[in-house]
């Protein structure tokens, strides 16, 4: 096991890795999973980080069932109609209701790049 | 100032020589090469960044 | 998915490294020790990116390293049963495709593919199926759920399945919203 304690944990969306990877690259050469990581990122960060921030803000209030792993996995998935969502759902024991869903497709709809 | 003991000051010594001999950068101009000698100047000096916790 | 963990831990500086920037010294002697290496509990460790806090350094007898109490905050892949994720397509052999998924690779295997019976082309390197007409080949965008995992020391085996509704290539998932 790594170090004494582990202080916290925080689920982060794809856009975040590329941050902090991106900024390490510039400091110094990437190893070869940063790198490959890094170009994972690239390809599939779908949202900006600020847009991320603010997509979550309104995701915890309009649909405060929403843990923040769900909450990440529609930042990085970016679902685009109910189908998209009922995926990323289908093993969750959370059931969302379509008012649920239209939230969560319009507060997309809105800061999809 | 430094109010050590001789047991406290052979210790901070002792230890301050073994990190010299292992490659830490000397804090004193010196044409010394051995490092028990390096660290007994960097100890008369004052600069030896150490320092005794008494619990 | 990825995460970011705050670890306390110490770091032990040898007396080399003194006389630098005591954080940067910390940083690059946790990152050779941690990074790349898995963690039975947080999975692959990517990065440590962020050194939080610094103690006051401890020196043991015999031992010419100094001892430092640290936070620092780690960048970590783990993958999760279930979990929907996207990729593109690395290799493809005969059994299925490997895609990769951020530091590591997935496997779907031929049967978890299509509903379709799959050819494997050895000449093109893709897959098709035989009904469908439908192609995987390198390089290719696709949308899958991990349905086996096994974390073992040092590595994971991931396998993914495209065998459900809206899992697939980005373009068979189109298609199948178009017929709706």
């Amino acid at each position: 096991m790594i170090g004494k304690e582990i202080i916290s944990e925080d689920i982060v969306p794809i856009a975040k890795v590329k941050e902090i990877l991106s900024s390490r690259a510039e400091k110094i050469e990437l190893g070869y999973e940063q790198g490959i990581s890094l170009d994972y990122t690239n390809k599939f960060s779908k949202m900006e980080i600020e847009d991320i921030e603010k997509a979550t803000a309104e995701l915890t209030e309009k649909v405060p069932r929403l843990k923040k792993e769900n909450i990440v996995k529609i930042v990085d998935i970016v679902p685009e109609d109910k189908k998209d969502i009922e995926v990323l759902f289908s093993k969750e024991r959370l059931i969302l209701d379509d008012e649920e869903i239209n939230s969560i497709l319009e507060i997309m709809a809105k800061y999809k790049k | 100032m430094l109010n050590y003991t001789k047991y406290e000051k052979v210790r901070i010594i002792g230890a301050r020589a073994l990190q010299i001999s292992l490659g830490a950068p000397i804090l004193i101009e010196t044409s010394t090469l051995d490092p028990i000698r390096i660290a007994q100047e960097e100890m008369k000096k004052e600069v030896i960044p150490i320092t005794v916790i008494r619990d | 998915m990825f995460k970011v963990v705050q670890i306390r831990d110490t770091a032990r500086v040898p007396p080399n490294k003194f006389g630098r920037e005591l954080n940067q010294s910390i940083a690059e002697i946790l990152q050779g020790q941690y990074e790349g290496t898995w963690d039975k509990d947080l999975g692959f460790i990517l990065a440590i990116h962020n050194i939080i806090e610094v103690g006051d350094g401890k020196i043991v007898p015999g031992d010419g390293s100094a001892y430092y109490e640290t936070v620092f905050e780690a960048l970590t892949y783990l993958p999760k049963l279930y979990e929907v994720v996207e990729g593109e397509v690395e290799e493809i052999t005969e059994f299925g495709a490997f895609v990769r998924l951020g530091p590591i690779d997935g496997l779907v295997h031929v049967s978890q593919l299509t509903n379709d019976f799959i050819n494997y082309d050895k000449k093109n390197n893709t897959l098709s199926g035989k009904e469908s007409g439908r192609v995987l080949k390198v390089g290719d965008k696709i949308r899958g759920r991990i349905v086996t995992l096994s974390l073992k020391r040092g590595s994971a085996k991931i396998g993914l399945t495209m065998r459900q509704p809206y899992l697939g290539k980005f373009e068979w998932i189109a298609e199948e919203k178009k017929e709706g």
